[in-house]
């Protein structure tokens, strides 16, 4: 009885995660969004708008995972980690949905004022479907079955697509290398 | 997880072009390793594979240097140190908003639960059979200050 009292008070107590904490979390991620987001729309200030309307739409449409996240019961502190892996992605897809659509929109009209573009030509002549595998998984370092969740595909065509565009990319600088 | 593309070299050619009968069979896992995509089990028994293998350590110097390629090639575009700060204020006063708005909401929700608390709590101390409780209590009262 005692101990089955003890256990009801603590699910009862809920512990407020800090602003600053809950900031830094966006904060660390942003950037690496930034960069992903700019494989879709090679120019700073779309892609940084990209970032800022996908952590808004996520945090619109997934209220009650945001809420979760701010308000911790004692007993799940081992969700926390889950929720924020689950956020992670949700925003990394975000932007790619985000990405591709501004990048439709903009239509290539986007001028190259950085260099991005000239200096990994070869990069940005892929197309978007194969740029963001092998961003993923080679910039980004994501695991396939992330990269699937992500992009919504299946892990084989993850697989196929990576494999397809590490070839063409090896040999694309191979060629211009002369080996 | 099972899948043939995973067990064949990620590039989709052939070990450094070798000859069939001069590949090892542990040559397919080589991208894997270097992809950190193994299992730890799997990693540790290539690690020691590849102490005494010459066939899989020149696949391995080779699918190195074309990782290497390939990261060169795929961009991690960086913002300057004044682009950057002027970024993370954005996204750190659009984060501090949507934390406020959850607390808020979960404020609102905590007030829901208590005025749901307080009304189960009136409805049940007036309660048909508490009120009737309470008069004969009051009479019994009454009768024991009377007499």
């Amino acid at each position: 009885m005692k101990g089955y009292c003890l256990n009801r008070l603590i699910k009862g107590i809920i512990i407020t995660v800090k602003e600053s904490d809950f900031v830094s979390f966006f904060k660390k991620y942003s950037l690496d969004l930034f960069s992903f987001s700019y494989i879709y729309v090679p120019d700073q200030l779309q892609a940084e708008q990209v970032v800022v309307d996908s952590i808004l739409a996520v945090s619109l449409k997934e209220k009650e995972l945001i809420d979760k996240l701010v308000k911790i019961p004692s007993t799940g502190f081992n969700d926390a980690k889950r929720l924020n892996g689950k956020l992670q992605i949700l925003l990394y897809s975000k932007v790619a949905s985000l990405g591709k659509t501004r990048s439709q929109q903009l239509n290539g009209s986007v001028s190259d004022q950085s260099g991005m573009k000239s200096k990994y030509s070869d990069f940005y002549s892929l197309g978007l479907d194969r740029r963001e595998v092998i961003f993923l998984k080679d910039s980004a370092g994501k695991s396939i079955e992330d990269i699937s969740k992500i992009l919504g595909k299946s892990e084989y065509e993850v697989m196929a697509i990576l494999a397809g565009t590490r070839d063409t990319l090896v040999n694309a600088s191979s060629h211009l290398q002369g080996f | 997880m099972s899948c043939s593309l995973q067990r064949d070299s990620l590039f989709g050619v052939t070990p450094l072009g070798l000859e069939n009968s001069e590949s090892c069979e542990k040559a397919q896992f080589i991208v894997g390793y270097l992809d950190a995509s193994l299992s730890p089990k799997k990693l540790t028994e290539i690690d020691e594979h590849l102490k005494g293998c010459d066939i899989c350590y020149g696949q391995m110097l080779d699918s190195t240097k074309k990782f290497n390629t390939i990261k060169r090639s795929v961009p991690h575009c960086k913002l300057k140190k004044t682009e950057r700060d002027h970024f993370l204020e954005e996204v750190s006063l659009l984060s501090k908003q949507i934390y406020d708005k959850s607390k808020g909401n979960q404020n609102l929700v905590i007030k829901k639960q208590k005025i749901e608390f307080f009304k189960k709590m009136m409805s049940f101390l007036f309660s048909r059979e508490l009120v009737l409780l309470y008069i004969f209590l009051g009479m019994v009262v009454s009768i024991e200050f009377w007499f």
